[in-house]
């Protein structure tokens, strides 16, 4: 997420509960250790305590439940087990709220993942298992023990700096890492806008958003439809995925459409030189055909960047062939990791047909069905313009110059 | 992919057990703690018509009092030398809530002649002595009023 720079706008309550949920995960595995009770729970109370004191909240040190062995009372641990059993509850709550503005959201991590850490872990865990440090004795000075840093890392840093110094830092640490979404804002592109006398309601945009960006709702121009595209400005990235997603057109994005690309498109083709081998890409931004000079000195390419691969509707690549292109290159972001979700997804579902809008299986395919549609497609990340420029020219090497031509027309 | 992950697993693995020397060996230790409220400082005025009017009828007072409290004020001194004098503000945003201390002091391992001395106001005090040992590694916890308005040793040994 960081590295995408993917925090404001729309992502702003998955990023704020992002970081609570680091906050609660710390708070789960304290609580969890406390209750072990050894010298490492010690420790954890001990300075846990001393920071917390600090805070005008509690009326009375905690520190002074922590006296002594004869002293110290059951109720503490209850107390524990309590925040310990809130912790996780809370985890639940904050990761469905997390998700919240995100559609179908990828709970589950992938099956081989899950398991090489499930197996790992398991297999860890017989072979160097976590052992408990000695039983805490609040009378006697902990000396040498065995620590958990993940959980504890505070802990060195509050013996050197004092319980003061560590409270602020974390505490400033908290509020910028909290408030980041405010500081890297960038100027809002504008939101997609539906264009009401185009759309059918046909629900394709509001299925393949990513996000929370579309709603449907009652006709209300009188049209002969039930429904009608909303876009909810503050729910939406920009992906522009809706805009590839209309068969009708009827979405615009900062100037992006079916309708305006597709002229676009045939500006662009016909600018090349004829009589050479011509191909068209279309980037995602963020992709490797995005970066500035993709394609310098590549003879016969046009390039079009769009905000996301999913902004491309499938008619876009067709009418690239039938333009004058001898091959039309997708090129979206690697398969993980992409900057907006499901983008390279539905371009290759809408590609292979599993998914509406669909590619129209007519004209092209009928060109030469042996060699394929003339249609490429490729995942590369910003970092992968090698691998961009080498498949170019293959595809340039295989192509024989003007065999889609537009026959008749243009 | 397994081998990022056996990284990620081993890696947290070894990050849940490091060896870590929290104090130094043979340190000995004084934990002292008390929650006292300390005496009420006398002041006492007579209460205006006006303020009489304002109070609710079951609290009509011809005087008004300052709910204040005098700071508890500790002394701890072994063998004669002084460990700690310190004052605890009450709590408290009128300062009438209990004073409230908790206090870790190292000391150097031996036997010593501890005394304590805790002041509720200017002339009202509880006193302390004995022959304590501090012993290397172990700490010797004093505590005030937990049971009774008295020191008392917590600790065992
Ligand atoms: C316990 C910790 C966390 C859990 C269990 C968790 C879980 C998830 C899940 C399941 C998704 C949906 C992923 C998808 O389907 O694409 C998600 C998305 C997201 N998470 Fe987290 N997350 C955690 C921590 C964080 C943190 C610390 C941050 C940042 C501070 C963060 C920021 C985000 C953002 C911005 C998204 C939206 C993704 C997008 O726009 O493509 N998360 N998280
Ligand atoms: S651009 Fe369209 S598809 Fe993308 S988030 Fe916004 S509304 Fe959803
Ligand atoms: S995809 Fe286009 S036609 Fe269908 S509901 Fe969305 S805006 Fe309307």
């Amino acid at each position: 997420m960081l590295l995408n720079g993917r925090f404001g706008g729309n992502v702003t309550l998955a990023w704020l509960t992002g970081v609570i949920l680091v906050g609660i995960s710390l708070a789960e595995g304290l609580t969890g250790y406390f209750l072990v009770w050894d010298q490492q729970a010690q420790i954890i109370a001990r300075e846990l305590f001393r920071a917390l004191d600090i805070l005008p909240i509690f009326g009375e040190p905690l520190s002074r439940s922590l006296l002594s062995q004869s002293s110290m009372s059951n109720m503490l641990f209850f107390i524990m087990l309590f925040f310990h059993i809130m912790a996780a509850i809370g985890i639940l709550v904050f990761v469905w709220l997390h998700v919240n503005r995100v559609a179908r959201p990828r709970l589950a991590p992938p099956k081989p993942l899950l398991y090489a850490t499930l197996i790992l872990t398991a297999l860890v865990s017989v072979v160097w298992p976590a052992k408990s440090n000695l039983q805490a004795d609040l009378d006697a000075i902990p000396t040498q023990v065995n620590l958990d840093l993940f959980y504890l890392f505070w802990v060195p840093a509050q013996q050197i700096i004092g319980p003061v110094g560590a409270l602020t830092l974390f505490g400033i640490g908290f509020l910028v890492v909290f408030t980041l979404p405010y500081w890297l804002r960038r100027r809002a592109t504008p939101a997609p806008i539906v264009n009401l006398d185009f759309c059918n309601g046909c629900r394709q945009c509001y299925e393949d958003c990513p996000y929370d960006g579309i709603v449907m709702r009652p006709r209300t121009d009188g049209a002969p439809f039930a429904e009608e595209a909303v876009v909810k400005a503050d729910g939406c990235a920009r992906c522009g995925a809706c805009v590839g997603a209309c068969n009708s057109g009827a979405i615009e994005m900062d100037g992006l459409s079916l309708r305006t690309l597709q002229p676009a498109i045939e500006e662009r083709i016909r600018a090349l030189p004829s009589g050479g081998v011509r191909v068209l890409v279309l980037s995602c931004q963020a992709s490797a055909g995005g970066q500035a000079g993709a394609i310098d000195g590549l003879a016969g390419v046009a390039n079009i960047t769009v905000p996301c691969i999913a902004t491309v509707h499938p008619f876009l690549a067709e009418y690239g062939l039938l333009a004058g292109a001898d091959g039309v290159l997708l090129v979206g972001c690697p398969a993980e990791g992409g900057v907006y979700r499901l983008g390279n997804q539905w371009m290759e579902q809408r590609l292979e047909g599993s998914r509406h809008p669909r590619l129209r299986s007519t004209s092209v395919w009928e060109v030469n069905p042996s060699e394929g549609n003339g249609i490429f497609t490729l995942g590369a990340g910003a970092g992968e313009i090698a691998a961009l420029r080498a498949l170019i020219r293959e595809i340039a090497s295989k192509s024989d110059p003007g065999k889609h031509e537009m026959r008749g027309t243009g | 992919m397994w081998f990022l992950v056996a990284m990620v697993v081993i890696g947290t693995a070894w990050l849940s057990a490091l060896p870590y020397r929290y104090s130094s060996d043979g340190l000995s230790m004084l934990r002292v703690s008390f929650r006292h409220p300390g005496q009420i400082v006398e002041g006492c005025r007579d209460a205006t018509e006006e303020e009489k009017k304002n109070m609710p009828d079951h609290m009509r007072t011809d005087k008004i009092c300052s709910r204040e409290r005098f700071p508890v004020r500790l002394v701890i001194e072994l063998s004669g030398e002084t460990l700690l004098d310190r004052s605890y503000t009450p709590g408290g945003l009128q300062h009438d809530w209990p004073s409230v201390a908790f206090e870790e002091l190292g000391v150097k391992p031996g036997k010593y002649h501890l005394k304590a001395r805790l002041y509720e106001s200017n002339d009202s005090a509880f006193n302390f002595e004995s022959e304590v040992e501090f012993k290397p590694g172990r700490v010797v916890v004093l505590d005030f009023g937990r049971s009774e308005r008295k020191f008392e040793i917590l600790s065992a040994s």
